[in-house]
């Protein structure tokens, strides 16, 4: 009776220890800020929490769209829907690592370097469940149309991405935005278009070639491994009978 | 020339890797450069040195992991250049302490100008440390075996956490192993005996945190090879 699940989960052990490993490490980002509520009687740093809520989001839609887009008649009917979704809310996850400006004020309440350990936790979670679901609709891009398309949508998100967290970070806009107050919204990034300031165009240039860069170390990295399991343990490769 | 070309085939993501964080270095240093420049003053230099330690363990993992391949080199070199790789490993991920400099900025650039900069220093110490732990790893899984393998991980994710605290807050570096080996085992040995709660809280949120960041860029991999798996099977010339 328990047979098909159990040849699914073995199907799927990496993707389930990868949903288990960030979960477990929101679970801990989330005790880390109750530990200190609790320690110091501040409510510092509670707002960390939705944020790394609003991170998880772009990681369930992608999932959503990797596992639909296995089914080709559903490719073109909801896969775009759901990659304008998930863009929407994309920002949000590496928009955490913009949080560690919280350290300039020196809190009082809890040691410094407690407050550095907790950020490091959130903004680390938020960027791989960023880069996570990132990955899968690259794989999704890449299956249907190639492999050039498939970077070129990388390097887009990276730099519509950064223009996000600008937008989050400076102007304070959020991702529902879009749909609550569209005509503002739209004005605000046309006026920046049109006259970007200085500040602007630094950040967004140092922000996406950072993301560029951890995107592609993650993803060679991962290549690394997969070289290595084929050099070394071939046995865990499946040989090409034809 | 035709064998230089194999031998790029061959290594390409390891090449890729290497060129990445040679990248990210230049742009490191280029971001403080630029910083020094616009305000005058040289304040995160001392970054550029701390990233310069982190490539130190990064260097010898990638010379053991070569030299290990030849079997007898491997019981000459290897735990010589092990114990060097584990005094200089805890300077990679040390860099995340140095986000502590934040708690003064803002005085002569905007905040997030510095923000960026330490995220870029700390994420090129990070990966150039998990990248080297993970080729330490290989050689011990390969000689040992996988249980081994995984030990020596977790063994690796404990020590560095407690070299990070002696760096950090007790102003170790490793370097004194050797000028001043007395001292600095004493003063380990009396901080095992008697912890304070700083450093026992310190351990216990770092090293689940070092635990589970290679603990996902391992899986990571994993997933790839399930996928290629799924997709279509890897050609292997038997």
């Amino acid at each position: 009776m328990l047979q098909p699940y159990l040849a699914f989960l073995n199907r799927n052990k990496y993707k389930l220890a990868i949903i288990g490993l960030l979960l477990g490490a929101s679970f801990f980002s989330v005790f880390l800020v109750i530990a200190r509520m609790a320690y110091s009687d501040s409510q510092q740093y509670r707002g960390l929490i939705w944020n790394l809520f609003l991170a998880w989001i772009p990681f369930v839609l992608a999932y959503i769209a990797y596992a639909l887009s296995w089914k080709r008649s559903l490719l073109y009917v909801a896969i775009p829907v759901f990659s304008l979704l998930w863009l929407a809310f994309f920002p949000n996850a590496p928009y955490i690592l913009t949080d560690l400006q919280y350290l300039n004020r020196a809190a009082v309440e809890a040691p410094l370097w407690f407050d550095i350990i907790l950020l490091i936790w959130f903004s680390w979670t938020g960027m791989l469940l960023g880069l996570i679901s990132l990955y899968l609709m690259h794989e999704i891009v890449q299956r249907n149309f190639g492999r050039w398309p498939g970077w070129l949508f990388v390097l887009v998100v990276s730099g519509l991405s950064s223009a996000g967290i600008y937008v989050g970070r400076f102007l304070r806009w959020n991702s529902w935005d879009i749909l609550q107050n569209p005509s503002e919204l739209a004005m605000d990034i046309l006026g920046l278009a049109i006259d970007p300031s200085l500040r602007l165009l630094a950040f967004t240039t140092l922000f996406a070639v950072f993301f560029l860069f951890v995107y592609l170390t993650l993803y060679t990295f991962a290549h690394l491994f997969r070289e290595q399991v084929e050099q070394t343990m071939p046995h865990k490769v499946v040989k090409n009978t034809k | 020339m035709k064998t230089m070309l194999s031998y790029f085939a061959h290594n390409k993501y390891r090449l890729t890797i290497f060129g990445l964080l040679a990248g990210a270095t230049i742009i490191c240093v280029g971001i403080v450069r630029l910083r020094a420049a616009l305000t005058g003053s040289t304040h995160y230099a001392f970054l550029i040195w701390n990233l310069f330690l982190a490539w130190i363990p990064f260097i010898i993992a990638y010379f053991t992991y070569v030299t290990s391949i030849s079997r007898r080199w491997l019981y000459f070199i290897v735990p010589f250049s092990a114990i060097l790789w584990m005094l200089f490993f805890p300077n990679a991920p040390y860099i995340l302490t140095d986000f502590q400099h934040l708690s003064n900025a803002g005085g002569d650039i905007p905040v997030w100008y510095d923000v960026i900069l330490l995220i870029w220093f700390a994420f090129t110490g990070l990966f150039l440390g998990m990248v080297s732990l993970f080729l330490m790893q290989e050689i011990i899984r390969r000689e040992f075996g996988r249980w081994f393998g995984w030990g020596f991980v977790v063994a690796v994710a404990g020590l560095t956490t407690m070299g990070i605290y002696m760096g950090r807050f007790l102003r170790w570096n490793s370097w004194d192993v050797l000028g001043n080996l007395g001292g600095m085992a004493q003063f380990t040995i009396y901080y095992v005996i008697n912890p304070t709660p700083r450093s026992l809280v310190f351990a216990g949120l770092f090293v689940p945190f070092f635990l589970f960041v290679y603990l996902l860029l391992y899986t990571f991999g994993h997933l790839l090879l399930e996928h290629r798996v799924e997709d279509k099977p890897v050609k292997v010339s038997t």
